[in-house]
């Protein structure tokens, strides 16, 4: 497949739910996953193949393509980001308000993030993920989480003084 | 009697009939019915519009109500992620947070605790402020470089301030003992010639507190800085 249809064509993309969703090739070029997959399975425009998303449900994938379209026209985040030190506070506002979900389904965006490898989408849903993690106690991170706490009083003093260096 | 007061209450709304409780009732349920029967006729987007008109009505204890059944119908408001993620992006998000907050999630649970202890996380923040461990050192036991780092901070707490010089203890006050090439098997950090006994992850260690200054100028604050950042 040449640079020029990844431009212009539309490709199928079926959820592991069993819906049919056309994307334009320029939106969904943002998933390394399925620019290898359009390239390795040679799929032509206009063709009725349909690239099956097996870990992916419909309502996830249309979220995912929403995000794309709004970012299709970005500068790509190159693999060397990853090495430089990590930002948090520069979240897009329009990404902010669209992971304005519940916490079940911004899990499952990072899942379909890692999936479909949108790198992007990935570092903002994790940030997001991180945001809510960052300056809280952990009694309250468990709460956040819904997580039990499974050490025992001698445990968890054992663990907090082992953490204190970084509280003075 | 009783008659004649409904009758005008029903004049002031034709439609619903505001002291017969049974008519009431009744009125409501079968509005309630329509509503369903239009509901099930409406297309997801028009559903949508009307919940989204629904809340807009809603008083802020209707809306609190409304919370309550939904974390009841979607009890995944709070779910611990790294139960459903692959450990490679629960790593990923933790390798967000600063060591501030990895030192809290450490205290979450055993889970949580082992995740945020992962050494490419801390050996990360060594790398990028320039800390490298000596080569004999285990760098792959779990907890290295966290411990690593918690050393590197220790000894920059303990380092005099450039304005206070004359105020700050000799260091021969601090026991210090020869590099050896090859120690015994409890984790030690080299530091050019020399390294103090005490390792700063004891927490119990008496010396953590004695330097609680940060430096205003120089490398060490920006770091010290960087712990919350």
């Amino acid at each position: 497949m040449t640079e020029a249809t990844l431009t212009s064509g539309q490709i199928k993309l079926e959820s592991s739910d069993g819906e049919t969703v056309t994307v334009p090739l320029n939106v969904i070029k943002l998933s390394a996953t399925i620019k290898t997959m359009i390239e390795d399975l040679g799929i032509e425009e206009d063709n009725d193949d349909v690239v099956p998303l097996p870990n992916v449900t419909h309502v996830i994938l249309n979220k995912v393509i929403f995000w794309c379209d709004h970012h299709k026209d970005d500068i790509q985040p190159s693999e060397d980001d990853d090495n430089k030190e990590k930002r948090v506070d520069d979240i897009d506002p329009w990404d902010k308000e669209f992971l304005k979900v519940d916490q079940g389904t911004l899990f499952e965006l990072i899942q379909a993030a890692n999936y479909l490898d949108i790198k992007g989408l990935l570092d903002v849903t994790c940030k997001t993920v991180a945001n809510m993690i960052r300056g809280k106690t952990p009694e309250e991170i468990r709460k956040t989480f819904n997580i039990k706490n499974d050490f025992t009083p001698e445990e968890e003093e054992q663990i907090r003084k082992e953490n204190a260096w970084c509280e003075e | 009697m009783l008659k004649t007061s409904k009758s005008i209450e029903r004049a002031k709304s034709s439609w619903t009939p505001i002291n017969d409780q049974v008519a009431n009732r009744q009125l409501f349920n079968e509005r309630m019915k329509l509503l369903s029967h239009w509901h099930k006729a409406w297309s997801e987007s028009q559903r949508r519009d009307f919940i989204t008109y629904s809340l807009g009505l809603c008083n802020e204890e209707e809306l609190y109500y409304t919370n309550f059944l939904l974390k009841q119908v979607t009890p995944s408001e709070c779910v611990d992620f790294t139960r459903i993620l692959l450990k490679s992006l629960s790593i990923r998000i933790l390798s967000y947070l600063e060591p501030k907050s990895l030192c809290r999630a450490a205290q979450v649970c055993w889970y949580w605790n082992y995740l945020a202890s992962d050494n490419s996380l801390w050996q990360f923040k060594c790398w990028s402020i320039g800390w490298q461990a000596d080569i004999h050192l285990p760098m792959s036991v779990l907890g290295f470089w966290k411990h690593f780092y918690a050393q590197k901070i220790h000894e920059l707490r303990k380092l005099p301030l450039v304005e206070n010089l004359e105020i700050e203890e000799p260091p021969q006050q601090v026991e210090k003992i020869e590099t050896p090439p090859v120690k015994k098997k409890t984790i030690s950090f080299v530091k050019h010639s020399t390294q103090t006994k005490v390792l700063a992850w004891k927490s119990n260690d008496k010396n953590a507190r004695d330097i609680e200054k940060l430096s205003k100028s120089s490398e060490k604050g920006k770091i010290l800085k960087s712990l919350s950042a």
